[in-house]
């Protein structure tokens, strides 16, 4: 039976929905971020997370602490809730569940690609990758020399599989490669997740859904032209790596495979008024607010608004996207009192209304 | 009592300390253990607070020890399978949490858990690695012995000549390393077997030829850091290039390599020299373990001691966090309240720190004057703690408000006896209370099953509840639903004269049976229409004297709050409104108990085929009187007494004057008291008063009154529904279970059929009775008293809306610390 259908939702999702919006509940409030901002040192910021859902999640940790630790148990704790709603859903849920893991994995593989070409160590790497991310024989990817090698002998199994066969190639991996497979990989995944939410699962889920993931899509054909301007990236190969999911698609990005540079960009989504709206408000207010910045607002009210929906999945994708803006914002923020930059410590992205 | 009955005198008292000696005015404070401190700073956040630094030491020592706490624990493990003791940590006898915390400064103790830390890391990383040498030497053994199949010459063979066929078989043949071949031998994690086959294979383009063996047992695994299924491999490939490749593999698995060479002479060798290293190591480990088990009998000795300090340590600067701090004068200053009787006590710890420390400015401490509502504080004792937790998990009670808890240590249990009313289940149930009772010292603060942990802690509830099950089982006359004739039936079976025709009849029409009920009556023809309204009428008797009682408490804090407008115009008329109604009808249940309803005054004894029964004309239903009481002209009852409309009809009329009584008098009090005070306390005064409000609530409070005392006393017959409930099911269990399998033998004459009857009889109605009864109408007893006490007791004069009494205490302390640890 479809999600979002009253008769069935609670038998099947019911639980892990509770368990979702309860955890939206803990996310971080105004109050907490204003006594974040306020700490003085990283131990002040571990007494006041103490008292929020994060808990005693730092009490084992000998001071003093580091961001980096901070940003791994606050992922950690990220990556239990996950693997606790993964562990209680069943289908469908779980193969949604999946599909969020699927970005993850994505960044992982070209995280171990780049470690590979820079020659760092295998076990370092595997560290670093995000642990939502972590599939079967991931181990093996620096073995690849080349793409088809890196499918042939790897990612064959898994489910990244379909999505890099847009990229196979014999030539040697270098920069500029990765990043055309990540956004290759990239492009295939949000399009299949978009089909996967809008055609088989449908209903609300499918409404919020293919929200969220047209503006992921548009996002990253901005980025995408913005970052490749001055390479030698050509129009074609750049057309190739926009998502055709988004609102942008397709006079947007027509156009912005003819940009050459950053006022061609804005005007080419400037007929778009959200868009419009994001590249002007970096205008107009203080130099220190970058274009990410505004995105990321902008997409956090996205993934707000998910959670006045009902009976559909769309809170489970926004809430793992919130979790993750709420990491960004913490390891931010103790960043800006590592380095005594406490002028610029407000700049998180604020979640909430 | 005077303590239970009402909450302590508290006394709001402010303390001056100077800087210097605060700790130690808090240490002597603590182990008095009497003041509740107040948070003068509740707005600052945790890490603002004058002495968040403290906290944050006292934090990291609690670490140190919780770390300490899990290498006890990991290193009992392995050395429990080296053969050694396990070591406990022990209580220092040498040390109680009322010690002094300067006799051993805090800086003295930091150092010394700093060194233990760093010896115990040191001695860890040492154990480590030799752990790691030696499971990496054992698991090269492992290979080695398995070696020989994963060389085994058919299977090489085999290999060879599925290659090309130029492959220079001469040099294989002279047996020096397989020619231009190459080998990778080494272990991998068994799940990952498959996956490192397929890459393995997928990188030589199937020009590989792989072996797999199983390792027996277990093996070490660094990644994981646990032991694992592992197997061992050998690969065997052609070329350089290859091996690069498949190296680099085996690196991203994380695969353990062990050079094996194919020579048997060699790894014969190979293995004689790896197990003399083993040895070597074994010694070095047995030494490592002695000085392990030296250092954790060394900690074992102080961790109790240490992990009390630190907490003591912690509550001293959260409580100094508390206070303001007055940074010009180095002075602390701080509210809570005390038990105003223990004041002489927190004086004299005050002036035992005056000597200790000779502080030139001792801590001063001053009773002041509040309005502020104080903490309601009971202390307990074994009996009625269970009875106050019944009380307090429905609300606290106010600050001096009468403890409902005081009179529910004989209530709740007569209420749950009422219910559970057996002589035998009560005796069950009193040896189950009393084996807890004997075994009070042994489970006392010990961690038990969660369950046991419930009754455990309600023991004397359940002692007080067996004894009124018994004393109410004894009335009812049921002991495992049967009766026992304890001083002869008053009644008699007789045959007519018609032989078919048997009924009872009494012996003597003027002796009562002496204590309870008539055994006769179990089993007769109108068992159920007796005891249905016995127990009917015993309820609501019951509930109205429960009733009562709540209203005459309400009367009790009127006179003791000195609040005239709740006695006149609360309690006067409510009682009255009870009284007049329920109060009326249980005066009827015992009036009519009175008067015989006779046809024959008399009975012949002798001719006793003379009918004999009741006059039911004369008898009317008391639920008809009561209804008929407001619908005078229909009434066409017989009267109980002369001029009975009368006095019901007074009665009804006297009950709707109490309706305006409760309604309209104390809204009007209240504004006039309000405005009073207005006058008296000028301009400035202020205070929230909305007469709306308080209209609107008086007139719920009414109506809530009016509909619950006639829905509170039907309320009150669920104690004869449920002991229907228990008195049938025990029937039924009796009756079908235990007594036909005991007439089986019986019947058929076997003494066989008799011994098996009565044993499959027994078991079927002994398990019925433990779970169906003793458990589930228990606990289903047990609740339906609880909501009693809760709904229809409480509701009459329970405000509940107290604030519990938290004072700074080691010895609660303590025992917090203790419950954590389970």
């Amino acid at each position: 039976m479809r999600p979002g259908s009253i008769l069935s939702w609670n038998l099947n999702d019911g639980f892990c929905d509770g368990l979702v919006r309860g955890y939206q509940l803990g996310l971080l409030s105004r109050t907490d971020y204003d006594n974040l901002c306020q700490c003085e040192r990283l131990d002040d910021m571990k007494l006041h997370l103490q008292s929020t859902d994060y808990g005693d999640f730092l009490a084992n940790e000998p001071s003093p602490l580091h961001t980096s630790t901070i940003h791994e148990k606050c992922t950690l704790k990220m990556v239990e809730q996950f693997n606790y709603l993964r562990a209680n859903c069943v289908k469908p849920l779980s193969k949604f569940l999946d599909y969020i893991t699927y970005g993850y994995m994505i960044d992982n593989v070209v995280l171990l690609i780049t470690g590979t070409l820079h020659q760092r160590d295998p076990a370092e790497l595997k560290a670093k990758c995000h642990p939502l991310g972590i599939f079967r024989a991931m181990e093996s990817i620096p073995i690849g020399q080349n793409v088809s090698e890196l499918y042939n002998t790897v990612l064959v199994d898994t489910p990244l599989a379909p999505y890099i066969q847009g990229c196979l190639s014999e030539s040697e991996l270098d920069e500029m490669n990765i990043e055309l497979i990540r956004n290759t990989l990239y492009k295939a995944y949000i399009e299949d997740f978009d089909r996967y939410c809008t055609q088989v699962l449908g209903g609300v889920t499918g409404e919020v859904m293919h929200e969220l993931l047209q503006f992921e899509s548009d996002r990253r054909s901005i980025n995408i032209t913005l970052n490749s301007i001055g390479t030698e990236l050509t129009k074609d190969d750049r057309t190739k790596l926009f998502p055709i999911i988004g609102e942008l698609y397709p006079e947007g990005t027509l156009a912005l495979a003819n940009a050459e540079n950053e006022d061609q960009v804005q005007n080419a989504v400037s007929y778009h008024p959200v868009f419009k709206r994001l590249f002007q408000s970096i205008d107009e207010f203080d130099e220190d607010k970058s274009l990410e910045d505004s995105f990321f607002e902008y997409e956090v009210q996205l993934n707000m608004k998910s959670f006045d929906r009902q009976m559909g999945y769309g809170a489970f994708y926004s809430y793992f996207k919130l979790k993750e803006q709420e990491v960004r914002n913490i390891v931010w923020i103790a960043e800006c009192i590592i380095q005594r930059q406490t002028d610029k410590i407000d700049q998180y992205i604020p979640l909430f209304r | 009592m005077g303590s239970f009955w009402r909450s302590k005198d508290m006394s709001l008292i402010q303390l001056f300390i100077q800087f210097d000696n605060a700790r130690d005015t808090l240490d002597e404070l603590g182990k008095v253990g009497a003041i509740e401190f107040i948070d003068l700073n509740p707005h600052v956040s945790a890490f603002h607070r004058n002495f968040a630094n403290e906290v944050k030491i006292a934090d990291s020592m609690d670490r140190q020890i919780r770390s300490f706490y899990s290498f006890i624990e990991n290193a009992n493990e392995e050395l429990g399978e080296e053969g050694f003791n396990p070591i406990i940590v022990v209580e220092d006898l040498a040390y109680s949490i009322f010690q002094d915390i300067n006799e051993y400064p805090l800086s003295d103790l930091q150092e010394e858990m700093d060194e233990f830390e760093q010896d115990i890391e040191q001695i860890n990383m040492n154990y480590e690695q030799i752990k790691q040498r030696k499971y990496n030497l054992t698991e090269y053994v492992q290979v080695l012995e398995i070696s020989d199949y994963l060389f085994s010459e058919e299977g090489i063979i085999d290999s060879i000549q599925s290659y090309d066929d130029s492959f220079e078989m001469m040099e294989y043949g002279e047996n020096i390393g397989l020619g231009s071949l190459r080998y990778i031998t080494g272990t991998i994690n068994f799940q990952k077997k498959n996956d490192f086959h397929k890459i393995c294979w997928r990188v030589s383009r199937g020009n590989i030829y792989a072996k797999f063996e199983e390792i027996e047992g277990l093996l070490y695994d660094i990644d994981s850091q646990s032991f694992i299924q592992k197997v061992g491999f050998s690969l065997v490939i052609q070329g350089e290039i290859l091996e690069h490749k498949l190296i680099q593999v085996c690196e991203s698995f994380r695969v353990q390599r062990h050079n094996v060479s194919p020579v048997f002479e060699e790894r014969v060798d190979k293995l004689h020299t790896i197990q003399n290293d083993l040895d070597d190591l074994q010694l070095i480990e047995k030494q490592t373990h002695d000085q392990i088990y030296h250092m954790l009998e060394k900690l074992s000795h102080r961790l109790d001691n240490w992990k009390y300090r630190v907490h003591k340590e912690k509550g001293i600067a959260h409580t100094m966090n508390k206070f303001h701090y007055d940074t010009g004068d180095k002075c602390l200053i701080g509210e809570g309240w005390i038990p105003t009787e223990q004041l002489d006590e927190a004086h004299m710890a005050l002036d035992f720190v005056k000597v200790n420390t000779g502080a030139q400015i001792p801590p001063l401490l001053q009773v002041i004057e509040s309005d502020d509502t104080p903490p309601t504080y009971f202390p307990t004792d074994k009996l009625t703690k269970g009875f106050q937790a019944i009380i307090s998990s429905y609300g606290i009670p106010r600050y001096k408000e009468i403890n409902p808890a005081a009179l529910t240590v004989i209530t709740f249990p007569f209420q749950f006896g009422v219910m559970f009313g057996d002589l035998g289940h009560g005796f069950l149930l009193l040896l189950f209370a009393l084996y807890m009772l004997y075994k009070e010292n042994d489970w006392a603060g010990k961690k038990l099953n969660e369950m046991i942990e419930i009754l455990f802690s309600g023991r004397y509830i359940i002692l007080l509840m067996a004894l009124f099950s018994i004393y109410v089982g004894a009335i009812y006359n049921e002991c495992f639903s049967i009766p026992i004739d304890f001083f002869g039936s008053n009644w008699e079976l007789v045959t007519g004269e018609n032989s078919t025709n048997t009924s009872y009849y009494p012996i003597d029409i003027n002796r009562a049976y002496p204590f309870g009920v008539d055994p006769v009556w179990k089993g007769s023809e109108n068992e159920l229409l007796y005891y249905n309204s016995l127990k009917m009428k015993i309820s609501v008797v019951i509930g109205v004297t429960h009733m009562v009682a709540g209203l005459y408490l309400k009367l009790l804090n009127g006179i003791y709050f000195k609040k005239v407008e709740d006695i006149f115009f609360e309690f006067v008329p409510q009682v009255l409104f009870l009284l007049c109604l329920f109060g009326y009808l249980s005066f009827l249940i015992f009036f009519k108990w009175t008067i015989p309803f006779l046809q024959n005054d008399l009975v012949d004894v002798n001719n006793r085929t003379s009918i004999y029964d009741l006059d039911t004309q004369q008898a009317p239903l008391l639920l008809n009187v009561l209804i008929y009481m407001f619908l005078p002209t229909s009434n066409d009852l017989p009267e109980l007494y002369p001029n009975q409309s009368i006095v019901e009809w007074t009665l009804v009329i006297l009950s709707f004057i109490c309706i305006p009584l409760m309604l309209i008098p104390k809204p009007i009090i209240l504004n006039m008291q309000y405005k009073k005070r207005m006058r008296e306390g000028g301009e400035q005064y202020w205070e929230e008063f909305d007469i709306k409000e308080i209209i609107v609530h008086q007139s719920l409070e009414t109506i809530e009154f009016i509909l619950g005392t006639i829905s509170h006393t039907a309320s009150y017959l669920r104690l004869w529904a449920l002991s229907l409930a228990h008195a049938e099911l025990s029937t039924v269990f009796w009756e079908l279970a235990f007594a036909p399998a005991l007439s089986l033998g019986i019947i058929t004459g076997s003494p066989y059929l008799s011994i098996i009857g009565s044993i499959v009889g027994f078991a079927i109605w002994g398990s019925a009775t433990l779970i169906v009864i003793m458990s589930m109408e228990g606990l289903s007893a047990f609740l339906h008293a609880l909501r009693l006490h809760w709904v229809e007791f409480q509701s009459k004069f329970y405000a509940g809306d107290g604030r519990k009494f938290m004072p700074f205490s080691y010895t609660r302390m303590k025992k917090n610390l203790e419950k954590l640890d389970q």
